[in-house]
Parts: structure tokens; C-alpha cells; sequence
């Protein structure tokens, strides 16, 4: 029966050497470059910090409860 | 351990501060770390092709997240085996489902692109090492965290303080994690 240490020996020493990538570096760094420039192609057109958005949202709603208030001060006798 | 020395890390820093404002001076990051993620990858998959598009995405979301990086506590390998972990564990059950590199793959591998001829030469080299393999199928069953934690102290060799700030843990919880994960793995071998 094997014990931890054991296994941690055998992990150790079956760990597989470092190998070269280097000749599929060039085409993964176009890959990256490809795929950023059809991500931000993709995106909204209008690129804005999300507290702004926020803010608009907010501004949005509390026009709408304005004009709903001023609807029902119109309508009421 | 592969210790950063403070030139290395000063290095990382200039290029950092560069590549947030520049983002083409992230190719000097890219070049530096692509041989550990796609080794890292790749032992943590068994297969070149799948690390090979690992390797892809954690660069690219490197290089989209790169202005919210700081240097403070994490280093930047760190930080970038951190999103590859990620990336791994949203591929768990692509790995869990991968069958062995037959011959008829490679000769199909091999009519599609000769450009991939190095990635399957790399799959072939790790499918030899049998005694990996064993050891690869069974950390494959235990659970994500278990997976994590061994892959990185063995595989990669990182300290436990390393480990702990790849994965946002407590030193004692990796700890815990490699102890448990060890035993796990025991019952299955």
C-alpha cells in the first residue's frame, strides 16, 4: 500500500520536461491579435464606463416618474 | 521553485506599465510567458490542441485585463497561471471526455494543417510517458480543487505561498486542498 509520500514521489518524478513552443508563438500571438480585433469589431458601437450607463439609467427613470407625475397632475380635476 | 528575482519583477513592471498604455508592448509578456502557460496547459490536458487554444484565450484575456492588473502581491506568472486555472476549469469536461492521440487523429491532424506538426510531435512525447498518463487519469477524476491544487505543486513546482496567490486561498487551505487531494488520489491508484 503506498503512502503519501509515496505519491508525491511519483508525481514528482513523472512531471514531463519543459518543452519548445516557440515555433507556434508567432501564429498564437496573430491568433490573439485576430480575435481582439474581431471582439472589439463586435462590441457596442458606444464604449462607455459601466457607471455611466448606470447614472443614464437612473436619470431615464427619474424623467419617466416626472412625466408620470405631470400625466396625472394633468388628467386629475 | 522557479524563484523571481526583484530584476525580473522590476522587468515585468516596466513592461506592464507599457502594455496598459500600448497594448502592442504586450507582445514582450507574451513571448516571455508562452512556453510555462502552453507547458502548463498542456500537462494539465494531455492534449496540444486544446492547450494550445487555453494558451490563446489566457493571453487574450491577459491582454484585455492588463489595465486592471497590479503589480501589488501577485506576480505577474502568477497572475496569468491564475487565469489559466480559470481557463482549464471552464474546460473540465472537454479534458475529462479527450481520448488518447490515435494514429488515424494524427494522420487526420496531419492532412489539415502541417503548421501543427510541432503540437502533435508535443502530444506524442507526453503520451509516452506512461507512468504521467496513470497519474494524469486519476487527478482528471478527482474534484477541481484537488485538481488545481496537485497539478500546481507537482506539475509546476510552486511553493505553497505561490499556489495560495494563484488561487486567492489561504497558505493553510492549500494545505488542506494538497493533503486531501493526495489521499484521493491514493485510493485511486
Amino acid at each position: 500500500m503506498k503512502d503519501l509520500h509515496d505519491i508525491e514521489k511519483m508525481l514528482e518524478k513523472a512531471r514531463p520536461p519543459d518543452q519548445d513552443f516557440s515555433k507556434t508563438r508567432r501564429q498564437i500571438w496573430q491568433d490573439i491579435l485576430n480575435r481582439r480585433k474581431s471582439q472589439n469589431k463586435k462590441g457596442f458601437p458606444i464604449s462607455l464606463a459601466p457607471w455611466i450607463w448606470v447614472v443614464a439609467s437612473l436619470v431615464l427613470i427619474f424623467i419617466c416618474v416626472l412625466f408620470m407625475v405631470f400625466i396625472h397632475g394633468v388628467g386629475s380635476p | 521553485m522557479a524563484r523571481v528575482n526583484n530584476n525580473e519583477l522590476e522587468k515585468d513592471r516596466e513592461w506592464i506599465q507599457r502594455s496598459k498604455e500600448d497594448p502592442s508592448a504586450f507582445q514582450y509578456l507574451f513571448d516571455k510567458y508562452y512556453n510555462m502557460i502552453f507547458n502548463h496547459a498542456l500537462r494539465r490536458t494531455c492534449d496540444s490542441f486544446l492547450a494550445k487554444d487555453i494558451t490563446a484565450n489566457t493571453f487574450l484575456k491577459a491582454l484585455e485585463n492588463i489595465k486592471k492588473y497590479e503589480c501589488r502581491g501577485l506576480p505577474f506568472s502568477s497572475w496569468l497561471y491564475r487565469i489559466a486555472t480559470n481557463e482549464i476549469n471552464l474546460n473540465y469536461r472537454k479534458i475529462r471526455r479527450l481520448v488518447p492521440l490515435s494514429e488515424e487523429r494524427i494522420r487526420q491532424l496531419r492532412g489539415d494543417n502541417k503548421t501543427d506538426e510541432a503540437l502533435i510531435q508535443a502530444e506524442e512525447k507526453i503520451s509516452q510517458n506512461k507512468t504521467f498518463k496513470k497519474l494524469h487519469g486519476a487527478i482528471t477524476a478527482l474534484k477541481l480543487k484537488y485538481q488545481n491544487v496537485l497539478t500546481l505543486r507537482y506539475f509546476e513546482n510552486k511553493s505553497i505561498k505561490e499556489i495560495s496567490l494563484i488561487l486567492n486561498l489561504s497558505e493553510n487551505t492549500v494545505k488542506t486542498h494538497i493533503r486531501r487531494g493526495l489521499q484521493q488520489l491514493k485510493k485511486r491508484l
